[in-house]
């Protein structure tokens, strides 16, 4: 490389790092003033059924080919909206387009009047209820069910303890050996910890407790974070998507306080689902009694939900028909990163497909 | 990466550096003490300054901040409720 060459290259470097820089502090001042980069719940949806903070939402589509509608739901501790989370990266929005009718079912933000909410509350009530509406509203008898992380428990739980009208069911990022738990679950269960002391006056373990403990879970993670975003913050994307990401990450909501009472005994201190202790309302329950084809999907790099708390679900549940899908990647990126719409996805729509019915006619 | 600045790869060096050990210190028995420690005296401090303010507001015979607040979940509960009752009679008569 010649010498004028050189200066060229260094002169277009410097212009091209100049414009980023101004671009960078424009968006810098943005995004601090709390401008929205990145709509909520991108997928045009609509709310077709709640009760108290809990909504199901249906995914418009035009083109529906599968029989069974998939009613995809999270646990009790964030916001679902991870499933529909950015344009180019929403699983809900990959699943309508690949031909399925769609249901997010989101819990809402429980207040002092859900502190009484037990694991009943949500399994053996809301769910079966939430699956009467899809089955309502698309006009079919049976759903698949996709349960993400503490979902997946709920969905087990449910599945389990009664009859529900479910084709097949599929578990993401689904602990079920507790004692493979670090952070919070950890030291409820290793240290015998009161989890009343969390709960507050509401009866609820506020949200900012459950923000604490994930924050510092891995407390250097914001650092790389915010320099990454600095580096690309003259990329309107990159923005896009960190903002639906950081949003949802730091968007906890409260755990009802009676329902966190039963986990911490129940799931963490007894490991009942490992150890076949499970119960609702006082009867047990058999994960056994899950017969519908179940796929179950963990992340080799989860450290929220180790390999080891999730891959033995293959020996819990009693469907004959059990995949284990082990991925790349982490917790989230299971569902939202880009890992999710180059591995996780087109296997679940793969799955699915193999699944369901085609739609008559 | 090779496309990565000399500072972000400082950087993202550094964290690689310290990110062990201080998950390891976030996540040891004595930090779980201390949050707990934390949350105990957090909703202490919060539970007296609730008290101490209603206590004022009460003087001028007005409702404190708290007051409206479980006033509030209580509202809240009843219409809980008759949610609940609304479903059970559905489900009852079948819709």
């Amino acid at each position: 490389m010649t010498r004028a060459r050189i200066a060229d290259d260094v002169v277009a470097r410097l212009r091209r790092e100049t414009e980023r820089t101004a671009i960078r502090a424009r968006n810098g001042l943005r995004y601090v003033a709390g401008s929205d980069w990145a709509p909520v719940q991108p997928t045009p949806s609509d709310v077709v059924w709640r009760q108290g903070p809990v909504e199901l939402r249906r995914y418009r589509s035009e083109a529906v080919s599968f029989a069974e509608p998939v009613l995809m739901f999270i646990g009790l501790v964030s916001r679902s909206y991870i499933l529909d989370l950015h344009r180019d990266n929403s699983i809900a929005r990959r699943l309508r387009d690949a031909g399925f009718d769609v249901y997010l079912l989101d819990w809402g933000a429980p207040t002092a009047a859900d502190a009484g909410n037990t694991l009943e509350t949500y399994t053996l009530r809301l769910l079966p209820r939430a699956v009467r509406a899809v089955l309502h509203r698309s006009a079919r008898e049976r759903v698949t069910m996709l349960g993400y992380c503490m979902g997946g428990n709920l969905a087990l739980l449910a599945l389990a303890a009664q009859r529900l009208p479910v084709r097949s069911l599929i578990a993401m990022a689904t602990p079920v050996d507790f004692s493979a738990l670090g952070g919070l679950a950890g030291a409820i269960r290793d240290r015998d910890l009161d989890p009343t002391t969390l709960i507050d006056w509401t009866g609820n373990v506020p949200p900012q407790h459950l923000a604490a403990f994930f924050r510092i879970r891995k407390p250097t993670t914001d650092i790389v974070m915010y320099a990454r975003l600095w580096e690309n913050l003259w990329n309107d994307d990159y923005v896009e998507s960190h903002q639906a990401m950081a949003r949802w990450a730091s968007e906890h909501v409260a755990f009802p306080g009676a329902a966190f009472r039963q986990v911490a005994s129940q799931w963490l201190r007894d490991n009942a689902f490992r150890e076949r202790r499970l119960r609702l309302a006082g009867e047990p329950v058999d994960l056994d009694d899950v017969r519908c084809p179940t796929l179950a999907i963990l992340a080799l790099g989860d450290d929220l939900v180790p390999p080891a708390a999730a891959q033995p679900i293959t020996e819990l549940v009693g469907a004959e028909e059990l995949e284990l899908l082990e991925l790349e990647g982490g917790h989230a990126g299971l569902t939202a990163g880009r890992k999710a719409a180059t591995t996780t996805v087109p296997a679940l729509i793969e799955w699915l497909r193999r699944h369901s019915d085609p739609v008559d006619g | 990466m090779l496309g990565e600045p000399v500072w972000l790869r400082a950087v993202l060096r550094l964290e690689r550096a310290v990110a062990d050990s201080a998950t390891r210190a976030t996540n040891s028995d004595q930090a779980a003490d201390v949050l707990m420690l934390l949350s105990r005296g957090n909703r202490l401090a919060r539970r007296t300054s609730a008290r101490a303010r209603s206590a004022a507001v009460h003087v001028l015979s007005l409702p404190s901040h708290r007051d409206v607040q479980v006033l509030d979940a209580k509202v809240e509960r009843v219409e809980r409720m008759l949610d609940e009752l609304n479903a059970r009679v559905e489900e009852r008569d079948g819709r």
